[in-house]
């Protein structure tokens, strides 16, 4: 028994030992097997901190890559792409592509460049969400088609947008310096409607009040307008005008389209601001807000609608004879009147205040008696519809969204007082701005409803437009504008004819019959060879104006053009 | 097989004549008419001024739904389904006018006929779509071709057809009328050649 107990504890002794010694080892290890750990985790952290770093070396990279545009003017971007082949295998190869010089090319290795589209502006790019391959883009030309596939979704936008951007800039540039990206011309085109085009007209335009920023959504650098309102637009506004149809605004491009310049004169005569004042002119007292260019496009559509179609914001009738003139921040092109000039002005009818001060009175100081005599004429027929107009506005007064122009000849047919109050007043009111050329009137004549063939029954069943005619010699104050488009200066009666040719021109682009005659027969044309108006009788013959019609006297435009002996018209 | 309906930009199509400057600048820059667009057969140039309401009635026909669109600069390409059997060689034509600004039409005018007294396009047939026949003051197809003159027009044989981009009126039947011009054009060209 006591061998056995001895034996027990020797063996318990020993392992005691032996475990005392195992101890320090295994101390050792847990030591060691803690660093272990720690380092592994260490490591971990750093590979990952490693692939961050190296992740944002790739995004980097592609920066490096495509940060090029800019510092070389001719590359716009560059990079590689997949590209599939065009033959039937439709293998893929990685090529360097590059845009520059308006053109798309790659090149394999040290070999030279292979131009793959010619000119871009030819040239349609699309995503392709269906293609095989991920972030695959199209570019489409009329000679092929080019499959290209971007390394991921950021590169392949990249790439889009700056395809997209070349072909805007390269029409731009077209435009811009007409020698270098000129394209050969067909023997068969006619150069005739290209040699009227101004150098320069979008800088003229945009440099008029309120210009700088699209006329509805206040987006900057507008490179479109209207050239029947005269104002200027971004390119989505344009889309929902030129949606509207042209019989409201008929949209050009500033940039991409030809300027004849009595079309640029028309421009600077009006600008966003004189017709925000029209068309927007009770948004602040409606409480009204406009949209700004981040609004959707169903919101401006819904803007644009309300304001030239169905023409919420303009005053109503009695309130737009009382409202002052249109600030007008191009001070050169229209002296603002200065108090003296205001004096001259007042008059019973509340719609003198409407007329331009520094024109009136010039002309009054010009043809002084002459001149006031004929205001006394107009004055009783126009007073009697204005005064009616004092008392508490009627709702038809307003022209209700929708409504035609009323037709032509309403004034003349003797319709009801009710009628008359109706349409005669803006149509009065268009024929006497047209008397005076002033388009900012003109402008809010035709916003209130004025039919731009409304017939003047007493003074022989002019138009607006003869009227316009008739009004030349007179002094004007075009000749700021004339400045402004680095034209030579003119003489005083020059500038009358210039001033007309733009009153009348913008009746034209307002729908104004070139053809209608007055009581003696005689149109437009009749009228401005009569008066010798080269010009005129240049412009209307341009718009279509009948050549072969005859006066109450049988007599053709070339007969009279002869018996004058202008050998200018006659050549005509 | 389906077609190509190219759209022209507007301002290729006027102003600094480019439009018929890519006409011909196409055919000039050695576009070979014998090989198309891979997968496709068929190619239509639709052409006009801005605003007739070319990229309208392309979408319109591709979508069958009214796009709002802004003026289009550079071109619109889509390919289109519902024009069987018809392989076009050169670029048949398709011209839009908006048939409500009459103030244009001698401008259209004057490009339609440069773009026809092309050598390339000679005896080529050509669809004149009379759209935004919705609009007031729009003029009737038969008005339209009087201004455009087109009884007079011998070397092509034409078609005009009222149309209004925005319901799709008038679209597929004018391009029906048109395909069976260029498939008898065809014709007829394959018997010549052979």
């Amino acid at each position: 028994m006591l061998q056995l107990i001895d034996a027990q504890t020797g063996f318990l002794t020993q392992s005691h030992t032996v475990l005392k010694n195992v101890e320090e080892y295994r101390k050792g290890l847990a030591t060691q097997v803690h660093q272990t750990v720690l380092q592994g985790a260490r490591e971990q952290r750093d590979l990952e901190q490693k692939l961050i770093s190296m992740k944002h070396r790739e995004v980097s990279d592609e920066d490096a890559v495509f940060q090029s545009e800019g510092e070389t003017s001719e590359i716009v971007i560059e990079g590689y792409l997949f590209k599939r082949a065009s033959n039937t295998f439709k293998t893929w190869s990685r090529r360097w592509f590059s845009i520059q010089n308006n053109q798309l090319v790659y090149q394999k290795k040290l070999e030279p460049v292979t131009v793959v589209i010619v000119d871009l502006r030819l040239c349609a790019v699309k995503l392709c969400p269906d293609a095989d391959r991920r972030f695959c883009f199209e570019v489409v030309s009329p000679s092929k088609s080019c499959m290209l596939q971007a390394e991921s979704e950021r590169v392949m936008q990249l790439w889009v947008s700056a395809v997209q951007r070349s072909i805007t800039t390269a029409y731009s540039e077209n435009k811009r310096d007409s020698g270098s990206f000129r394209l050969p011309r067909s023997p068969a085109e006619a150069p005739a409607p290209q040699k009227g085009g101004v150098p320069g007209a979008q800088d003229a335009i945009l440099r008029v009040a309120g210009n700088a920023a699209c006329c509805d959504c206040r987006a900057a650098e507008p490179e479109w307008a209207s050239i029947n309102l005269g104002v200027t637009l971004c390119i989505e506004c344009s889309g929902i005008h030129r949606s509207l149809g042209v019989h409201f605004s008929k949209v050009r491009s500033l940039t991409l389209d030809t300027w004849e310049p009595e079309l640029v004169k028309l421009m600077c005569e009006l600008g966003n601001n004189i017709i925000n004042s029209i068309y927007e002119a009770r948004i602040d007292e409606m409480n009204i807000k406009k949209p700004t260019s981040s609004s959707t496009r169903s919101e401006k559509e819904i803007w644009i609608k309300a304001k030239y179609v169905e023409k919420k914001f303009i005053t109503k009738l009695p309130q737009m004879a009382l409202r002052s003139n249109p600030h007008h921040g191009n001070v050169p092109t229209r002296p603002i009147s200065n108090p003296e000039s205001r004096t001259l002005e007042v008059r019973p009818s509340a719609m003198s205040s409407k007329w331009p001060p520094s024109s009136m009175e010039k002309e009054g100081s010009r043809v002084d008696g002459s001149l006031k005599k004929a205001n006394r004429d107009v004055e009783p027929e126009l007073n009697r519809p204005i005064s009616r107009l004092h008392r508490p506005p009627k709702p038809h007064l307003r022209p209700k969204p929708g409504t035609a122009p009323p037709p032509p000849n309403a004034a003349m047919s003797g319709m009801g007082d009710e009628n008359d109050v109706r349409n005669l007043h803006p149509g009065a009111l268009l024929y006497r701005a047209a008397e005076h050329r002033y388009l900012p009137t003109m402008a809010d004549a035709l916003a209130h409803g004025a039919d731009v063939n409304w017939v003047r029954s007493d003074e022989d069943g002019r138009t607006p437009l003869i009227r316009a005619v008739l009004s030349v010699g007179a002094f004007s104050h075009l000749s700021a504008v004339l400045s402004v488009l680095r034209h030579p200066p003119l003489t005083t009666k020059m500038c009358g004819f210039q001033d007309s040719l733009v009153a009348c021109e913008f009746l034209l682009q307002n729908g104004a019959s070139v053809n209608q005659a007055d009581k003696d027969g005689r149109g437009p044309l009749h009228h401005a060879t009569l008066q010798g108006y080269t010009g005129l009788a240049c412009l209307f013959l341009k718009r279509g104006a009948d050549i072969n019609a005859l006066d109450n006297e049988k007599k053709d435009v070339l007969s009279i053009a002869i018996e004058k002996a202008n050998a200018d018209i006659v050549t005509l | 097989q389906s077609s190509l309906l190219g759209v022209c930009k507007a301002t290729d199509i006027r102003a600094d004549r480019f439009q018929k400057g890519q006409l011909i600048y196409i055919c000039k820059y050695g576009y070979p008419p014998q090989q198309p667009l891979p997968g496709t057969k068929a190619r239509i140039l639709m052409l006009g001024l801005d605003g007739a309401g070319k990229t309208t009635i392309l979408y319109r026909l591709k979508l069958n739904e009214t796009v709002c669109t802004n003026p289009t600069i550079g071109f619109n390409v889509e390919t289109l389904k519902p024009i069987p059997n018809v392989s076009f060689t050169v670029w048949d034509e398709i011209f839009v006018v908006d048939s409500a600004d009459s103030e244009r039409f001698d401008e259209a005018r004057t490009d339609l006929s440069a773009m026809m007294g092309d050598d390339e396009m000679r005896r080529v047939p050509f669809l004149l779509m009379a759209n935004k026949q919705d609009l007031p003051g729009a003029r009737k197809p038969m008005e339209v071709a009087d201004v455009f003159g087109l009884a007079k027009i011998k070397e092509h044989t034409w078609h005009i057809q009222g149309c209004c981009a925005t319901n799709g009126e008038g679209l597929l039947e004018g391009l029906e009328v048109f395909i069976n011009f260029v498939k008898r054009f065809q014709k007829n060209k394959t018997c010549q050649e052979g």
